[in-house]
């Protein structure tokens, strides 16, 4: 069965690939014709399919891009081809069959899309290694060949993350957390389980969480300073290698340290391995990742992104060229730099080009400068800005090409807390009930319900319930849903809960504009 | 003792007679009120029928953080002579702390009007993640040359908190340094005094602080200390009540004073 699978599968990527070709040379050619020689030609040495498998062996190339539903998307390997056969990103390394790859696929920005997902299920009816009961599925006790028992990764492209608790702290005691927390409603039944719920041996709290890109990373890794800045007095942990602090800007919760500490609990936890990879495979997933860069590359609409006198932000060379830890303002360095070029007509553009262009260029001003009330914010209005603020979306989005918080980005965006998360039936919500002589959640008080408590279940306070770490915001368009939980499906449906969620009162051109923008990323 | 100083001084600026002096401070706790303007929003705060100016939105390395909609602020202040800003008398110096629990009835925002300006420099969105008070380059104490010639003395480096809060959020820097004295000058104790205070309000009974909030300042010190690498057993903390406030600059009394100790110096120390 499993092998009559995987003959499949490779079958029809290598159909697809066939069917590609076309599209993707005339898009090379597109590309070269204005001047960029980035792309290497797909010569037969890995597939242009839409899918990677584990263990595929293909050599991934220097810089290769990939067809998504709105253009390609586009990758480099800063350190050259990257040879993937027994590479140990690209490798099963535990015993359910999965790689890193498996989640963060390159078709995919170095991520996973829900239309990846869905198709997955379709060519391999529901048997990939992806759909592993683990956290592949709504919970590993429920039958794991019904669809509907993986339906939060087929709808919102989410896996289930199981947190201990209580949290462990730097030195592996347990926390004493500052709140109590109640299981409301169990749709995977998981937090409800004898055996993986809050009430079995091993106490777990289940929460959904999209992959997070897994590229661009010394952005992401960038280390701050001794203290976090959303907190001055709260020092920052130390990277165990390097004796430095780190930044604490990745995972929804920020619970990993580093790269390594991450790739270690990644192939123990999401690939089931029976041991830690061994430091020389340690050391290949970390170097692979801290040189792979990933971003939009051309958009159907808009042409090609990157290329000479273009916007200098766009394209996967500005983020293998770009500086990592680099606070962006909206007057000198904006975040997403300048498209000033795109406010003006260029020679060979085609009409469509034009009016795509120019309202990218308007949408990044109604990023950087269109002002609103952020409102209600934890550990952003509570870290000097005051309730509310009159800011922009670059406010939290400030480091330069990534769009992340620079500092540790936990920040309660309401996009896990009711009320502005509403009630999503498909999600746990869990009731949460601060302890009387606490510091209390600025804005939500003693009692919080929350479809994920966020960086509370790695700091146990009250005050950390339903804030989640920004994400950096390259290749958009090949990633959707967005947000931790895949709330948004689409980029509309993040601008429209923006709208919502501030009050902005965005005209339909401005929605339109902001989502143009976004895309191009 | 430097406050009856601080107050002494003051009186002498103002040449004014005891009971005006106190007059020119106000403590009082009521809702902030948020005024929009062109540019960035102001803060006020209603107390007795008037309107008091405290301050303007900026970003985390200002001096001033503004208050929180949906909360009651603590406002300590001085009444100062200058023009009204957005229609509040000023307070300037102005201390604010947020109180922690939620008032829904804080919910005044007011429209921007024309004769309404303040004196705002852009300076890009933060929070500035990165204001200086973090990003001093190597944390080097101020102490730090002379100690290449002389042998480090006991030195003393003060903290303050917002009201009933237990992080001494805008006083990293000052953390930092003490901590780095500690280590380059082999400390053989810091010891920690922290405070639980009491603000004498314009109005009313003495503002309390929670009861444990001494402790619980001496303990996060402790910690702080520790993770920024000092040895436990050279860190002592004690927690006590500060004296009884008089309303003049009651938000002083909201401290933790952190004593370093230097130790034995290593001859290298001494040649260097
Ligand atoms: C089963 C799917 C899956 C597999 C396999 C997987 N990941 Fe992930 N990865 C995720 C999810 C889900 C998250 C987000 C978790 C969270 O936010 O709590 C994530 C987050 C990450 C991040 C954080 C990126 C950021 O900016 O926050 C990195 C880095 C990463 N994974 C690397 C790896 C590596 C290396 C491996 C292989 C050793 C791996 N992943 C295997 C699903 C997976
Ligand atoms: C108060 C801070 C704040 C403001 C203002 C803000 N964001 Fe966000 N943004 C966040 C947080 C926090 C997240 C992560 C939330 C989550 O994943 O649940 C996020 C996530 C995102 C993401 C999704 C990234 C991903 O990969 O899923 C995009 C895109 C985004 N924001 C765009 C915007 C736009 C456009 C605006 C202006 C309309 C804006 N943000 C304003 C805090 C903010």
């Amino acid at each position: 069965m499993t092998i009559d699978r995987a003959s499949n599968s490779n079958a029809s990527r290598r159909r697809r690939t066939a069917a590609r070709a076309g599209v993707g040379l005339a898009c090379l050619s597109g590309v070269l014709a204005l001047g960029l020689a980035a792309a290497a030609p797909a010569q037969g040495t890995y597939g242009k399919s839409l899918w990677w498998e584990a263990g595929q062996g293909d050599v991934l190339p220097a810089a290769v891009d990939f067809d998504t539903p709105e253009g390609a998307v586009g990758i480099i390997n800063a350190s050259g081809p990257i040879e993937t056969k027994d590479h140990p990103f690209f490798t099963a390394l535990g015993t359910n069959g999965r790689a890193c790859v498996t989640c963060h696929q390159p078709a995919n920005g170095m991520s996973l899309s829900a239309q990846t997902v869905q198709r997955r299920w379709e060519e391999t009816n529901g048997r990939d290694p992806l759909f592993a009961a683990i956290d592949g599925s709504n919970c590993p006790s429920l039958p794991q060949e019904l669809k509907s028992s993986h339906s939060l990764l087929l709808e919102r492209g989410a896996f289930r993350v199981a947190a201990q608790w209580p949290p462990r702290d730097r030195n592996g005691q347990a926390i004493k957390p500052e709140f109590k927390i109640e299981v409301v409603r169990d749709p995977t039944g998981c937090n409800t389980s004898p055996v993986y719920g809050l009430g079995s041996p091993t106490p777990m709290v289940s929460v959904y969480r999209r992959p997070r890109m897994a590229a661009n990373l010394k952005y992401v890794t960038n280390s701050g300073g001794a203290f976090n800045a959303k907190n001055l007095a709260m020092t920052m942990p130390l990277d165990p290698d390097t004796g430095r602090p780190v930044g604490l800007n990745f995972m929804a919760d920020a619970r990993e340290l580093t790269l390594k500490t991450q790739a270690v609990n990644a192939v123990l936890g999401h690939e089931e391995g029976k041991a830690a990879p061994n430091p020389e495979q340690l050391k290949k997933i970390v170097d692979f990742e801290m040189q792979v860069y990933a971003a939009q590359k051309m958009t159907s609409a808009g042409g090609a992104l990157q290329y000479n006198g273009g916007p200098p932000a766009l394209g996967p060379a500005a983020m293998r060229d770009g500086q990592q830890g680099v606070l962006a303002d909206y007057l000198d360095n904006p975040v997403f730099k300048s498209f000033e070029v795109w406010k003006t007509a260029a020679p060979g553009e085609t009409a469509q080009q034009r009016v795509f262009r120019a309202s990218v260029a308007r949408g990044f001003d109604v990023f950087f400068v269109r002002p609103f009330w952020i409102r209600d914010t934890q550990h952003i209005n509570t870290v000097g800005l005051g309730n509310p603020a009159k800011r922009t979306c670059a406010t939290c989005h400030n480091a330069s090409l990534t769009g992340q918080d620079l500092s540790a980005g936990w920040v309660d965006l309401g996009t896990a807390n009711t009320p502005w998360a509403g009630d999503q039936p498909d999600l746990p919500m869990f009731k949460i009930t601060c302890d009387a002589d606490v510091a209390p959640h600025t804005f939500l008080g003693r009692v919080i319900y929350t479809h994920d408590p966020g960086r509370a279940l790695v700091s146990g306070r009250c005050i950390d319930v339903g804030s989640i770490v920004m994400a950096q915001f390259r290749a958009l368009s090949a990633r959707a849903p967005y947000f931790s939980n895949g709330s948004a499906k689409t980029l509309r449906e993040l601008v429209d809960f923006y709208d919502r969620r501030f009050n902005v009162g965005y005209s339909e051109q401005e929605r339109q504009d902001l989502v143009n923008f976004l895309s191009v990323l | 003792m430097n406050r009856k100083m601080a107050a002494v001084s003051l009186l002498a600026l103002f040449s004014a007679g005891a009971a005006q002096a106190a007059e020119q401070h106000l403590n009082f706790v009521s809702c902030p009120i948020l005024r929009d303007t062109a540019t960035v929003p102001c803060w006020l705060s209603e107390y007795k029928g008037e309107l008091y100016y405290l301050g303007i939105q900026q970003d985390a390395s200002a001096e001033f953080y503004p208050p929180f909609l949906g909360h009651k602020v603590l406002a300590e202040g001085v009444v100062s002579s200058e023009p009204r800003i957005c229609g509040g008398i000023v307070l300037k110096p102005v201390k604010i702390s947020n109180l922690p629990d939620l008032d829904p009835s804080c919910n005044t925002m007011l429209p921007a009007e024309d004769r309404y300006t303040v004196p705002f420099a852009p300076r890009g969105p933060g929070p500035n993640p990165r204001p200086s008070l973090n990003r001093r380059p190597g944390g080097a104490p101020a102490a730090a040359p002379a100690a290449a010639k002389a042998p480090p003395t006991k030195t003393v480096f003060t903290v303050y908190y917002d009201f009933d809060t237990d992080w001494a959020n805008r006083w990293a820097r000052v953390l930092g340094e003490a901590a780095t004295f500690a280590k380059t000058s082999n400390a053989a104790e810091v010891q920690v005094v922290a405070y639980r205070a009491s603000v004498k309000m314009s109005d009313g009974p003495d503002f309390v602080e929670r009861k444990e909030m001494g402790e619980r300042r001496a303990k996060r010190l402790e910690q702080t200390f520790a993770e920024l690498g000092l040895p436990r057993d050279t860190i002592k903390v004690v927690w006590k009540d500060a004296k009884k406030a008089d309303g003049l600059e009651d938000y002083k009394l909201r401290r933790a004073e952190i004593t370093v100790v230097p130790g034995a110096q290593p001859a290298t120390t001494a040649s260097r």
